[in-house]
């Protein structure tokens, strides 16, 4: 469905341009902002497309939009090229950026929504009949009348999905839709995109700092930084290639003794008798955590998982240090 | 056709939006009446003073309907979508203007023309009340053939004002903050357009200086034409100049266009 081949974009930026240097020599700099990315997304993926700010994220979903035109390598979505043909590429994605809004201010939704409608020429009993279903699906109903400048971030967000969703684009793109929003509505936006791909088998590729986003919605992240492809795969894989950290707090009868204290890496002992320590899944980690319960009685244990967050700032870390 | 629906129908979304503030539409309603009813009492009391019934070759009558016609059409051509664009392109909106199925310059007119809709109810109510008021006073009829040489030169002059309002919009793209330059750019249109002063009043020179400049294309030529200042000829002629116009803006614009858009799709903005 969407398909990168060694994309590259640089953008040439003027160097040196404060605020007060009139007319003095501008030397244009060269930034790669996405560097030879390749991937393949099949029809129906769910996509989490993450990485730290300025990493190329955006820059990649608006060369998919057609908005920016690759400095070479090839992009198809759906098998046109979008630069080339965007008018053409626009019928076939849904965008949703999420720090701007594709709805009319002073308007209700629905004044928005009729105008997508005659853009993307839907009859109008199709119109309706998808009206009627997004409005069950998002909860339309109880902000529908109400001008957009009067709702509330994530009123507004389910009023964006379904302006990018009314002509049921084969391919949803979203940049960054969660931000800002609460735990209800951020959990409603992963319910929504799931109900999506599942009835209609959309492709959508997400954006997020929320990896509870990705965790709930993705099967497979792509990860970039700095205009690079550093992983691609399940997220399974990422857990296992991340090799970030448990933790593990255990309350002990007896002390532990001093040299195997000194093993322990993290510790911390907020109490007598309660050790914190970070443990890897190494086969020796494994057997220092038996040395420690050797000849002691465990009165409690509880090891903490790395999160997906944890283990993506441990992968990006080990990048900049490859 | 496909596109005509969608551009009617951003049209009409731009038009609804105005009547969102209706404490705003009314007070508009109000504004206008001022603008309008302010040069009558100045026409007059010039008019009055000076003792003539006709200065520059033109009745008091005459300089009235210029008022009302003038000021209506300024209302028609007084979309601001230039500083639109430029709003959208600092903040980055302008990007869902180019993922939609109809090109971005349609959108822009499209709301452009909503827009002016809005401003044209706005004037129309109070210049028809005026209108009501004067016109049995002063006397006037307007032939059939002026009527629809007006109502095409109407036209045109809107074309005009949309396709240079277009290209205003352009320079959003290559100095994204251009208050200043349109302020510049509404100044000339004020005083060369023949908006506020009809240009029969100006020396010879500023004359001159506005009719090779576009600003008079836009709507004195169409108010020069109901006031059947020129005969049918020199009619035709106006409309040849608005057309001469809508062609070279329109060729400036496109050639803007195609370096603005290379600008935000390859080197991004």
């Amino acid at each position: 469905m969407i398909h990168c081949q060694n994309l590259t974009k640089n953008y040439r930026t003027v160097a040196g341009k404060g605020p007060f240097s009139f007319g003095r020599q501008k030397d244009s700099e060269s930034f790669l902002a996405v560097d030879r990315i390749s991937f393949h997304i099949a029809s129906g993926e769910m996509i989490g497309y993450i990485g730290p700010n300025g990493a190329g994220k955006s820059t990649t979903i608006k060369m998919m939009c057609g908005i920016l035109t690759p400095t070479s390598g090839e992009l198809t979505v759906n098998g046109l090229v979008p630069y080339k043909n965007r008018q053409k590429n626009a019928r076939q994605i849904g965008v949703i950026f999420g720090q701007k809004s594709q709805l009319w201010w002073d308007l209700p939704i629905t004044s928005s929504l009729k105008l997508y409608q005659k853009m993307y020429e839907i009859p109008d009993d199709v119109y309706h009949e998808r009206y009627m279903q997004l409005c069950d699906m998002l909860e339309l109903d109880e902000f529908a009348d109400r001008p957009v400048r009067t709702l509330s971030l994530g009123q507004r967000m389910r009023g964006e999905l379904a302006a990018a969703v009314l002509h049921r684009p084969p391919v949803l793109i979203l940049d960054e839709p969660t931000i800002g929003m609460d735990v209800v509505v951020k959990e409603r936006i992963r319910t929504f995109l799931k109900e999506l791909n599942s009835a209609y088998g959309t492709t959508i590729l997400l954006t997020t700092h929320d990896m509870t986003d990705i965790e709930k919605v993705c099967a497979r992240a792509i990860m970039i930084n700095k205009g690079k492809k550093l992983f691609d795969g399940t997220l399974e894989a990422l857990r296992q290639n991340s090799q970030s950290d448990s933790r593990v707090t255990v309350r002990l009868e007896k002390a532990v003794p001093p040299w195997l204290e000194a093993r322990l890496r993290g510790l911390e002992k907020p109490k007598a008798g309660t050790y914190i320590f970070r443990l890897s899944h190494t086969d020796e980690e494994n057997r220092l955590l038996s040395e420690v319960l050797q000849n002691n009685r465990v009165l409690d244990m509880y090891i903490a998982e790395p999160t997906l967050e944890e283990q993506v700032a441990h992968y990006l870390g080990e990048g900049e240090a490859r | 056709m496909k596109l005509m629906r969608s551009f009617f129908q951003t049209a009409y979304t731009a038009f609804a939006s105005g009547f969102t503030y209706r404490a705003n539409t009314a007070l508009g309603v109000l504004e206008r009446l001022v603008r309008i009813s302010v040069p009558l009492f100045v026409w007059s009391a010039l008019y009055g003073a000076s003792g003539e019934t006709v200065i520059n070759g033109r009745t008091l009558g005459e300089m009235m309907i210029y008022v009302l016609i003038s000021q209506t059409c300024t209302a028609l051509v007084s979309a601001d979508f230039a500083s639109t664009i430029e709003n959208r392109m600092r903040t980055g909106i302008i990007e869902y203007n180019f993922i939609r199925p109809i090109p971005p310059r349609m959108i822009f007119v499209g709301e452009g023309f909503g827009q002016s809709l809005y401003a044209l109810l706005l004037t129309g109510i109070p210049a028809a009340v005026l209108a009501a008021v004067l016109i049995p006073q002063i006397g006037f009829s307007l032939s059939p053939v002026y009527l629809l040489l007006f109502i095409t030169s109407l036209v045109l002059g809107y074309v005009v004002s949309t396709v240079f309002e277009l290209l205003k919009g352009m320079f959003a793209f290559w100095f994204v903050n251009v208050y200043i330059l349109n302020w510049f750019m509404d100044l000339f249109y004020v005083l060369l357009s023949g908006a506020f002063v009809p240009l029969w009043f100006y020396p010879d020179w500023l004359r001159a200086i506005a009719a090779v400049l576009p600003f008079q294309a836009a709507y004195y030529l169409p108010v020069e034409i109901f006031l059947g200042i020129r005969d049918i000829p020199g009619c035709f002629s106006a409309l040849g100049v608005q057309l001469f116009w809508i062609v070279v803006l329109w060729i400036l614009q496109e050639i803007l266009w195609r370096k603005s858009v290379y600008k935000l799709t390859v080197l991004g903005g």
